[in-house]
């Protein structure tokens, strides 16, 4: 296969970049290729930054040479979800109402980055809104649905579907996406890549599309763990304008090789329900993992009404969030016909089932608490199953087919980070994918978990036919 | 805000199996007092959860509760609502009455506080 820059870890880019062997302009100019030429085919772009992008990578191609190297990601190629706010280039929010919406600042991270060095080329695509008003179809984005390059006729994921989508078919060679609750992991998941969910107030939220003020969070999509941890360490740290953020930062360098075994929890009933291929590929993960760490299987789960707290925080934080919009009736412009209505039952939600929710997080993070005493990580499938049809509802798309415990709502009320991996392959072609959910600020020991099983596997050195 | 762990995600599949014609007859039918009415009898205080019975639902049928909030948001928004358009804000008005339900079942001491702070 030939040699694709963008499907190269960070790492290696950054090595090849110092030393001369890769121009960041080269690399940029790639990308935008790439990006324009094979974008359309899984509706990933919405914006492409030709010349700022290229301009930015003569500037850092220009500083490297002059011996001003600013880190691992200068010079890098990046692509960003549109609903982080670049000065001057239309940010999207992948909703038509917002089609022309320009700000005049940058987000935070994108200033991190680009202070890193990192080469912004485009704006990429995603679920109108971040999916928070109720999307029931893959077909809700005004840039149409995302795809997943490893089968045309299956979703990307959401609502970071651009990204993934991106990230997968070698276009960028990394990429931030958002998750209000499950919107990193399930796009990584569906387009076999690596994504790192950051606990919250690690990454400042400063210019991203707010859809629940308690819950959004931004992190890296990318080719491998350790690459994850490069960005991560580009756009960790306190910001003033987010009060959410806390100060500590995230250093990192390379991943350590793992003091001790750790100690990973196998969530009861994860996999009862699972897709078959699912299950097996968690199996056999579970074996890689095996050589590492110790594992424990079919331990207990909190039983509280995860989905319903998580449902009842974004139904009333995005129906504040975008109140104007409903209230107006431009909703009626959304894609998907789900959210044209689905802000509006939220419009009624009393204030106590509100507070009853953010009450229960409290018990709910004493309760994960507890068990990480015990582990390090819990270990489970992302999604128990492949990724949709791109042509059914989201109920018709797996009849049958259900996860286990909470995991991923879970993580995301009580703010944890987690990190997801592919694992294999199910049916029609499409990549599985296994999550470690962590203890607040265990980001660390994760992307060295996930280095380990990297090192042990090659599910993240794939590639999509035809990309 | 992923597929799966989205508000009111059995919407859809639940508005397959109503029974349209109640929430069709019921939705222009109650006056903004009568849901406001509803409302208020729900909010007084009780000594017990209410029973879904009171406000809710037969297996497979919208709630009256649902229903007739879900005539208040016509009224107040909904002038040019399809028929199918109503069907969902009820039915998403009554999953998020049991998602309710489901997080009353909890029960948090008095000294538990919500999740955020408040600086001065």
């Amino acid at each position: 296969m030939p040699d694709v820059a963008p499907f190269l870890p960070v790492r290696e880019l950054s090595a090849r970049i110092r030393r001369g062997s890769l121009s960041p302009v080269a690399l940029a100019e790639e990308c935008l290729d790439r990006l324009e030429r094979l974008g359309p085919r899984t509706h990933a772009v919405i914006t492409l930054m030709r010349e700022s992008g290229l301009a930015d990578a003569r500037s850092a191609e220009r500083e490297i040479r002059a011996g001003r190297w600013r880190g691992p990601l200068h010079g890098i190629s990046y692509g960003a979800k549109d609903l982080l706010a670049t000065k001057g280039v239309p940010t999207t929010w992948g909703a038509e109402p917002y089609r022309n919406q320009v700000f005049d600042y940058d987000a935070t991270v994108i200033t991190r980055l680009r202070e890193a060095g990192a080469v912004l080329v485009a704006k990429l695509a995603m679920v109108e809104l971040a999916g928070g008003l109720g999307y029931d179809h893959t077909d809700a984005s005004f840039t149409g649905p995302g795809l997943t390059p490893w089968n045309p006729g299956f979703w990307s994921g959401g609502s970071s579907s651009g990204p993934g989508a991106s990230v997968a078919a070698g276009l960028v060679p990394f990429a931030i996406g958002s998750e209000t609750s499950g919107s990193i992991l399930t796009p990584s998941a569906f387009c076999g890549v690596t994504g790192l969910r950051p606990t919250y107030g690690l990454v400042s939220r400063h210019g991203a599309m707010a859809l629940s003020w308690t819950l959004d969070k931004l992190g890296p999509m990318t080719r491998t763990a350790d690459d994850a941890a490069l960005v991560l360490a580009a756009i960790a740290g306190k910001d003033p304008r987010d009060e959410s953020t806390v100060d500590r930062g995230f250093r990192y360098t390379a991943p350590a090789r793992l003091a001790r075994r750790p100690r990973l929890a196998v969530p009861a009933g994860c996999t009862e329900k699972v897709q078959p291929e699912v299950r097996e590929s968690f199996e056999r993960a579970l074996g890689a993992l095996g050589s590492f760490a110790e594992i424990a299987r079919d331990v207990a789960w909190p039983d509280f009404p995860w989905g319903a707290a998580v449902g009842a925080i974004v139904s009333a934080d995005g129906a504040s969030a975008f109140r104007e919009l409903i209230e107006s009736g431009n909703v009626a412009k959304l894609r998907c016909p789900a959210d044209r209505i689905g802000g509006y039952p939220a419009m009624l939600l009393p204030a106590v089932d509100y507070l009853q929710a953010m009450r229960l997080r409290r018990p709910m993070k004493r309760a994960l608490a507890q068990l990480f005493e015990r582990y390090d990580a819990f270990v489970s499938p992302t999604r128990s199953s492949v990724a949709y049809p791109a042509d059914r509802a989201f109920d018709q798309a797996y009849p049958g087919v259900s996860g286990g415990p909470a995991l991923i709502p879970a993580g995301n009320l009580c703010g944890l980070p987690a990190l997801c991996m592919p694992n294999g392959f199910g049916q029609n072609g499409l990549p599985t994918s296994l999550a470690l959910l962590g203890p607040a600020f265990s980001e660390r020991h994760l992307v060295d978990i996930g280095s380990a099983f990297q090192g042990a596997t090659d599910w993240h050195a794939k590639r999509p036919p035809e990309a | 805000m992923s597929a799966a762990y989205r508000p009111s995600q059995g919407r859809r599949r639940f508005v397959q199996l109503l029974g349209w014609a109640s929430v069709l007859a019921a939705a222009p039918g109650p006056t903004l007092a009568a849901a406001a009415r509803a409302r208020s009898e729900s909010a007084k205080p009780r000594h017990k959860p209410p029973t879904p019975a009171a406000a809710a639902p037969e297996k497979n049928e919208i709630s009256q509760d649902a229903r007739a909030l879900a005539a208040v948001l016509k009224r107040r928004y909904g002038e040019h609502w399809s028929a199918d358009q109503l069907r969902s804000v009820a039915t998403g008005l009554d999953d998020d009455h049991k998602a309710a339900a489901r997080l009353g079942e909890v029960k948090l001491a008095n000294s538990e506080e919500p999740d955020f702070t408040f600086n001065a």
